[in-house]
């Protein structure tokens, strides 16, 4: 079964490899070329850099709304996640275009000295606004589960807050940490959406540019994959150091008192929010209210309850779909320890920094001309793929949150296998898996280019509509259906993750 | 609070309900293309075959063309609306004998040539070249144009005069256009002009331009709608746009005073960007495809390009409406740019380099 999925997994690798051997010494030039290792290197800079900053922020801001009386904590604690849901290239267009001269902030504030989102600095920029809740909600579930007696032990030992932070509370987060700091990194690897807005030229912008050359983009493809597995297996040989957290706090976890530094906090807290979420969503209802001003003309072509009702659906079957491929290889690796199942996960992991297009690609190779090719199967194929690293790392995570001692007490008292693991373990481990569906449930919304490769004809989801919209300057329509997104993933996030927690 | 969530979502669907609807009385309120407006009468056709069309071109122009010929012929017609046209032909290359594709329609050359240079194209037949001059199709007949937009200047006849507009393009940088001129650089066809200067001039020159409309203080705006407002409030005298911008607001609003103007067909500022079809060599039924492509450059079809979008006809007798000139009167240089082959795409970061943003 774990061979199967690596194998599933394998596909888009396979293709590459493949298709590189086909270009023999043409291929091999294209991928050491100038015009391939440039973008390389640049792609390499913009990982680290986004998962350095996205890593800072996501654990601050779990920090300040999970452990401290910082003002308004609650409401923060779940605005910080919501950046997520928005489309990168959504996000990208909002801050190019507010952020220009002339743009909104300048027509609506008069700031015209705003720099300008461009380049690395507007890339790393763009992607931590929209990644950095990949560290934060696997942290903040942490500290807010962490069990209060170590901190206790280290302030009466006489330790400062900030002592205590570094030594008892972040060792014990540097597995979510890494989780979150890895799904960034792979997230940051496989954009094209916000490198293409701000201009950086990365590996994926190459494979684009690339597209009518294909002995090129499959050399750039193949180095980006590498480096994929390179940040997948790196992470995972590092994962075998943390020690794994014994037990859940039963008592409330410790709050820290932050003094003059409250409203400071406070101030830095609303500005990541303002900057990753207000300014977006505002740019993008300011399209709507602008162009319903100046009458600019409409689409014809968008059905907004069909494809409402489109995303919602291929995006629910897409993630349940995604949690049951990757389970088994999850539960392999947290309760056998198990080798080849490990090797599949790294495998899961890379396939998630594989850019659509590519995945999208390799599947057309292998089932065009079948009945599948365009059909319902293929594309929640593409989606299971695309995004099971996703799904993979919040499974593993809902897995070790369930201790085995409940497994083991129930194998005395009789319970087979099969009972055990519907009674205790999926009851248990549901909130971590809807967490892990979720994830999924939201990519899916706002993928574009698989869907547009792979798509039934006539299926149009939200994003493709928006895709189309932009194209053909129908920002009315664009903002719109932006907005929908926007509030369709907000919603199905809240009724299906966060309420539980 | 999760009843409280639930409820956020009529909300947003009212609000853009409320966009949808418009304000009822403006009139401004206008979709692009209103299928009844063009009626092609076309005569059932009598094939068993289904038909399927990959449309580079988006589902907002050309959605209701296309479903007119499939109501009327009867063909049973798929159309996949893929995006990007360039995309598009890459998985038609990847699908390989495969492919369900019957026609491309593409909404530039480039992506056509790739597919004529990997053999994919058949041959269409002359009933259907023949219809359309040759600077408008493929020297090796594997496609014909469909239809075409030109780059043009516009400006308010009233303020600006011809006689006081630039001879070429290129004068856009001389000092008495200080301040006057609009552009749009992130728009594509905006960059397929600076793509074409990059073959026409070679690079430096074109970087040399681009530096010159800067340090002449060019205003950037976000699209060609708002530099075509700019002119007509006069906050800018002249903008570089496609031509059918200006026929799109007329059509919304007569009092518009802001008209086309055509820079000399020899001039790089004038030249035309076609749309084009092609039968592909995968197809089911080669003749049903050629009859479809025969269509697009059909009068009919070509009156709905004219009439609904508002680009130019490809074939003779098929004249613009008010004072426009038909496109071999306009008579610019058709823009190959698939000479640039991948380099195509580096267009949008020299014009960033040379300092120009939107």
């Amino acid at each position: 079964m774990v061979v199967a999925t690596a194998a599933l997994f394998a596909i888009p690798f396979g293709y590459l490899g493949v298709r590189a051997i086909g270009n023999g010494g043409a291929g091999w030039e294209a991928t050491v070329d100038d015009a391939s290792i440039e973008p390389l290197w640049r792609s390499i800079q913009l990982v680290v850099l986004t998962t350095v900053v996205a890593t800072t922020v996501g654990v601050g801001m779990a920090w300040l709304t999970a452990r401290t009386n910082l003002p308004g904590r609650r409401l923060l604690g779940v605005l910080a996640v919501l950046p997520l849901v928005i489309p990168s290239y959504v996000a990208a267009y909002a801050y190019v275009s507010a952020f220009a001269r002339g743009g909104l902030l300048d027509e609506a504030l008069g700031v015209s000295w705003l720099p300008a989102v461009r380049g690395l600095p507007g890339a790393v920029f763009v992607l931590t606004a929209v990644s950095y809740p990949y560290v934060y909600l696997p942290v903040a579930a942490r500290l807010r589960t962490l069990p209060p007696s170590l901190e206790e032990s280290a302030r009466m030992l006489g330790r400062s807050s900030w002592q205590t932070f570094r030594s008892v509370v972040l060792p014990q987060c540097a597995a979510p940490i890494a989780a979150g700091s890895l799904l960034v990194a792979l997230y940051t690897l496989s954009d094209f959406g916000a490198v293409q807005y701000v201009r950086y030229d990365t590996l994926t912008r190459r494979i684009f540019a690339a597209r009518l050359d294909p002995v090129t983009s499959v050399a750039v493809s193949l180095l980006l994959g590498v480096l994929a597995l390179a940040i997948a297996g790196g992470e995972h040989l590092a994962r075998r150091r943390f020690r794994p957290v014994s037990g859940v706090g039963m008592k409330a976890s410790i709050t820290h008192r932050l003094g003059s530094l409250r409203w400071p906090a406070f101030g830095a807290t609303a500005g990541v929010i303002g900057l990753a979420l207000i300014t977006p969503v505002g740019v993008v209802t300011w399209w709507v209210i602008r162009g319903q001003r100046s009458g600019v003309r409409r689409s014809r072509a968008v059905d907004l309850p069909q494809e409402t009702w489109s995303t919602a659906w291929i995006g629910v079957v897409s993630a349940v779909a995604t949690v049951a491929v990757v389970l088994p290889v999850a539960w392999l690796v947290m309760r056998r320890q198990h080798r080849v199942a490990a090797a599949a996960g790294t495998l899961v992991m890379a396939t998630f920094g594989l850019p659509g297009v590519v995945i999208a690609l390799s599947l057309v190779g292998i089932t065009v001309g079948t009945s599948w090719y365009k059909g319902f199967t293929v594309l929640v194929l593409a989606y299971v793929l695309h995004f099971g690293g996703q799904a993979l790392g919040a499974a593993q995570s809902a897995i070790g949150s369930v201790s085995v001692r409940y497994d083991e007490a129930a194998r005395l008292l009789g319970a087979n296998r099969w009972r055990r693991l519907w009674r205790i373990d999926l009851r248990l481990m549901a909130p971590g898996l809807a967490a892990a569906g979720g994830l999924v449930l939201l990519s899916v919304m706002k993928e574009l280019p698989a869907t547009l490769m792979l798509r039934p004809i006539e299926f149009n989801t939200l994003a493709t509509r928006i895709n189309a919209t932009v194209e053909d300057a129908l920002f009315i329509d664009a903002g719109g259906l932006s907005l929908v997104l926007v509030a369709l993933s907000g919603v199905l996030t809240w009724a299906l993750v966060l309420r539980r927690h | 609070m999760s009843s409280r969530r639930a409820a956020a979502v009529p909300c947003f669907v009212a609000l853009l309900a409320t966009a949808c609807g418009g304000d009822g009385d403006g009139g401004s309120e206008e979709t692009l293309a209103d299928a009844d407006e063009v009626d092609c009468q076309l005569e059932p056709v009598e094939a068993d075959g289904e038909l399927t069309v990959y449309s580079g071109r988006n589902e907002e122009l050309v959605g209701p063309l296309l479903e007119q010929y499939a109501s009327q012929t009867g063909v049973d017609i798929a159309i996949d609306y893929g995006g990007d046209s360039a995309t598009m032909a890459r998985q038609i290359s990847e699908e390989g004998d495969a492919s369900p594709a019957d026609v491309f329609f593409s909404q530039a050359p480039g992506p056509l040539a790739f597919l004529g240079e990997q053999g994919r194209l058949d041959t269409l037949p002359d009933s259907v070249l023949d219809k359309v001059p040759e600077q408008y199709r493929a020297a090796d007949g594997t496609w014909v144009g469909a239809s075409g937009r030109v780059r043009v200047l516009v400006h308010d006849p009233e303020r600006t005069p011809a006689d006081t507009l630039p001879a070429s393009v290129f004068d856009l940088i001389k000092p008495e256009y200080r301040g006057k001129l609009g552009i749009a650089p992130s728009n594509a066809s905006f960059q397929d002009f600076v793509s074409y200067l990059r073959i026409a001039i070679g690079e430096d020159e074109t970087m040399a331009f681009l530096e010159g409309l800067v340090d002449n203080d060019v205003r950037t705006y976000p699209n060609n709608v708002a530099i075509v407002e700019a002119v007509d409030s006069g906050e800018i005298d002249m903008g570089l746009a496609n031509h059918y911008y200006v026929l799109e607001l007329l059509a919304q609003d007569e009092s518009l005073t802001t008209r086309n103007h055509y820079f000399p067909a020899e001039d790089p500022g004038a030249i035309i960007l076609v749309a084009g079809a092609s039968v592909l060599d995968t197809a089911d039924d080669p003749e049903l495809a050629s009859q479809f492509v025969e269509f697009l450059v059909s009068e009919c079809a070509q009156r709905y390009f004219v009439d609904v979008t508002k680009e130019f006809s490809v074939i003779p007798g098929v004249q613009p409406p008010g004072d426009e000139r038909p496109l071999e009167a306009v008579g610019g240089e058709v823009a190959d740019l698939a000479e640039l082959g991948a380099g195509f795409e580096s267009t949008a970061d020299l014009i960033a380099e040379s300092g120009l943003e939107g």
